[in-house]
């Protein structure tokens, strides 16, 4: 298979997600056509591009969160570890466990903060130590020292940000692969924003991230690689139209539309 | 000129100026107090509706009542202590105790024209009454010669030999007769002794009260639904005021009118001979005596054991099933044209008139599957006797109407749960059913609860469709199983209602604030469970 990759750059470790003529369409709508995406390991990869590009969308067929949704279809294949996860004897919750996910909003479950933590693990039938599971998972996002001390107190009643953070350590909680985050910071604060990218950095030693987002400068800042998505204004079809190692994409972009949209003529 | 730079296109030039109002401003005012007048006339006119119902209710359920009885509570006692007879059977009487120096009969002086050969008579009571008592003593008794009122009475009191009163009179038995008129002497005599009342009466003693009184054939009758011998004596004491004492209510009278006219009531009373007393027809004898042709002694027992019975039928067969149904529908099947049909035909289930739904029981529960549903499957009845109009139809069918609110419901409060949950849910790689169960369920219980009890309060107040499947009106034995036949509260009011009797007008607006208090404690139950269930999550 060809490498998207311009000269070369394809990273040691190896790609952790592999997307070849990925189409999804929502009933008649062609919402995303013809992605050739690979997510190196290890590695944060982010997916940029204005409004209605299929950004998450295209996330959300790494998972197959979009089964969830009756009417979406997806075509072509994504493999993970040698295996196309839309192949017919797959179990998507077996792929989900793999690959974590981290959403928009801030969506603890209506539980203790130490069930938002144990009860991926605990449904994966987890053997160990449950309670240096939650506080590895916590320390892990940086949150323990926030919650150790109200650990059965609701989800809910924390802040934005360190909802976000208990979203991402639920996620590790299960030990996936990969996590894709869509837009985690777009419901948060500056500050809560830094945290988390500080957060996705350290992460990014151990786990293969794929990152959605809106900023620019986030995808500047945190990423390795990027993807850029644009949308055919006729059909409102998403597509992939650039990706590379971040720097590259930002500094010398190759297609024009790239350009307009990191300068901030588009959009 | 655009749109947005001609100010004045849109009514906001310039800040209205001094004391005047805009005519705009004025009549945008207007225009928001006519609406709020109308909504709060909507109000108004849903409360006084609902208010007139509960003082209508109200208002029958207590007031004044005009009973005689036929005998009353003394009598009764006197009677049982004595031997007793009719008027018409006074010669006999008479006859009986001809000869006997042992016996004394009391009778009104009207019914002997003359002392009989053979006995001395003695006035008893008011000697200047128009109607009064006459002793008659054999002449044969040779000790009983200064018999008067105060003698007579200690007759009654004293024990059952003559020497317990004198230890000279002989050692024979006391046999007294009285003979019961249709002029009611004997009865004001006898309420005028300080007699016991019905209830220090033990059961031999109600037990002989009722063979006295009642005829061979209506004894047979009782005999045949539940043993004399057998019965308690709640029972007996139940039968003796209904057959025996047997209270006749000549008018009631409203709360209002009790309020109001009290003087007329009593004065009415008086003229009839009849006692005027304040009732409550709700009483806790109401709620615990079983259902009676007479008014006054009727209770709903047996109406409300077998509404209990259906209704716990109903939510044992609909609620599981309706909740299951709710949970498959929205987090299983997919949304294709099937789902869409069967969802919409669930929804015009619900709408349909609940008459409908009694015919389908009819055919279903009570004809096709008779043996199941009569218990002849499982050997409760014989085959012969199989008969489908039991408990067991009675709650399936009602489980049959509120399947689909229920369903709907259930729905609604699964579909109100946030996709967000969810996906967070399944993010983490778990099954649908492990995502029902630990987080859209426990989300989703107290929707689902107040969906499902107001249901059940819906088939707690249905009436057509068990008339349909053949509920009984008239039930005095407890329901004890599920294949006994049945009535409900809804079909007694409804079968009180239609008597001519005005009595029986006063118990179905008894009947109906219990129903009420039913169907109040069923919803009470839906808020609390709610609450508990909202705040049990974290």
């Amino acid at each position: 298979m060809a490498s998207t990759f311009i000269n070369g750059t394809a990273p040691g470790g190896g790609y952790a997600l592999t997307a070849s003529r990925l189409q999804v369409w929502y009933g008649d709508f062609h919402a995303v056509s013809d992605v050739n995406l690979e997510v190196p390991t290890h590695r944060i990869t982010a997916i940029i591009g204005p409004s209605g590009c299929g950004k998450s969308t295209i996330l959300r067929t790494f998972n197959r969160m979009n089964d969830l949704v009756d009417v979406a279809r997806v075509e072509g294949s994504v493999h993970y570890q040698g295996v196309d996860i839309y192949g017919p004897d797959v179990d998507p919750v077996e792929v989900r466990r793999r690959i974590g996910m981290v959403f928009q909003k801030p969506n603890p479950f209506p539980k203790s903060i130490f069930e938002n933590v144990a009860w991926g693990a605990r449904i994966h039938g987890y053997k160990g130590d449950m309670e240096q599971l939650v506080e590895e998972s916590l320390r892990r996002v940086v949150l323990w020292d926030e919650v150790k001390d109200k650990l059965s107190q609701s989800g809910l009643s924390l802040s934005g940000g360190q909802q976000q953070r208990l979203c991402i350590a639920r996620a590790i909680a299960v030990q996936p692969d990969i996590v894709l985050m869509d837009e985690p910071c777009s419901a948060l604060d500056p500050i809560a924003t830094l945290h988390i990218e500080e957060l996705m950095r350290d992460l990014a030693a151990q786990y293969t991230i794929v990152v959605v987002t809106h900023n620019m400068q986030q995808a500047a800042r945190v990423s390795d690689y990027t993807a850029f998505f644009s949308v055919i204004s006729e059909t409102r079809t998403g597509e992939l139209v650039e990706v590379g190692p971040t720097d590259r994409i930002f500094d010398s972009p190759e297609d024009p539309r790239t350009n307009d949209y990191i300068t901030g003529r588009f959009g | 000129m655009g749109v947005f730079t001609d100010k004045a296109a849109v009514g906001a030039s310039d800040w209205p100026q001094g004391a005047g109002e805009t005519s705009r401003t004025r009549r945008r005012r207007v225009r928001g107090r006519v609406w709020r007048g109308l909504l709060r006339v909507s109000t108004v006119f849903g409360l006084l509706v609902l208010t007139t119902l509960l003082y209508n209710v109200v208002n029958s359920t207590w007031g004044y009542v005009v009973v005689r009885d036929q005998l009353s509570e003394q009598l009764i006692v006197l009677l049982e202590r004595s031997h007793i007879t009719h008027a018409e059977r006074r010669v006999d009487a008479l006859r009986m105790v001809d000869g006997n120096p042992h016996a004394v009969v009391v009778l009104s002086s009207q019914l002997v024209p003359a002392v009989p050969d053979g006995f001395r008579g003695v006035p008893i009571g008011d000697q200047h009454a128009a109607l009064a008592l006459i002793a008659l003593v054999p002449e044969t008794n040779r000790f009983l010669l200064g018999l008067d009122e105060t003698l007579l009475r200690q007759l009654l009191r004293a024990g059952s030999r003559w020497a317990d009163l004198f230890p000279h009179w002989p050692t024979e038995s006391i046999s007294l007769v009285f003979v019961v008129d249709d002029d009611g002497v004997l009865s004001r005599w006898a309420a005028r002794q300080d007699l016991p009342n019905l209830d220090n009466l033990g059961t031999d003693a109600l037990l002989a009260v009722l063979e006295t009184h009642l005829s061979a054939g209506l004894l047979r009758r009782y005999d045949r639904e539940e043993p004399m011998a057998d019965r308690s004596r709640a029972n007996l004491l139940a039968l003796v005021e209904e057959r025996v004492k047997e209270p006749e209510v000549l008018a009631t009278f409203t709360l209002r009118d009790s309020l109001v006219r009290r003087g007329e009531i009593q004065a009415f009373a008086e003229s009839e001979g009849a006692i005027a007393e304040f009732r409550s027809w709700l009483t806790l004898g109401f709620l615990v005596r079983p259902q009676s042709a007479n008014a006054a002694l009727s209770g709903i027992r047996t109406a409300l054991l077998g509404s209990l019975w259906v209704i716990a039928i109903t939510i044992i067969f609909s609620v599981p099933l309706g909740i299951g149904a709710a949970i498959y529908l929205e987090e299983f099947s997919s949304r294709n044209w099937f789902g869409r049909l069967v969802e919409t035909n669930i929804n015009n289930l619900a709408g349909v008139p609940s008459i409908i739904y009694g015919m389908l029981g009819l055919v279903i529960f009570v004809r096709a599957l008779t043996q199941i549903t009569s218990g002849s499957l499982f050997g409760a009845v014989s085959a012969d006797e199989a008969s489908g109009r039991t408990i067991l139809s009675a709650g399936l069918t009602l489980g049959l109407l509120i399947l689909p609110v229920i369903i709907i419901t259930g729905q609604e409060a699964i579909r109100a749960v946030p996709d967000s949950l969810r996906e967070a849910a399944y993010g983490v790689g778990c099954t649908r059913w492990q995502c029902v169960r630990w987080h859209v369920l426990p989300m989703a219980v107290p929707g689902i609860l107040t969906g499902a009890i107001l249901a059940v309060s819906r088939a707690l107040g249905e009436t057509a469709p068990l008339v349909v499947i053949g509920a009984a009106t008239f039930i005095s034995v407890d329901p004890t199983n599920l294949f006994a036949k049945f009535t409900v509260l809804p079909i007694q009011i409804y079968q009180w209602t239609a008597r001519p009797q005005a009595e029986f007008r006063n118990i179905a607006a008894a009947a109906i604030l219990v129903l009420l208090a039913l169907l109040l404690i069923t919803n009470a139950t839906a808020v609390l469970l709610r609450n508990r269930a909202e705040s049990q999550r974290i």
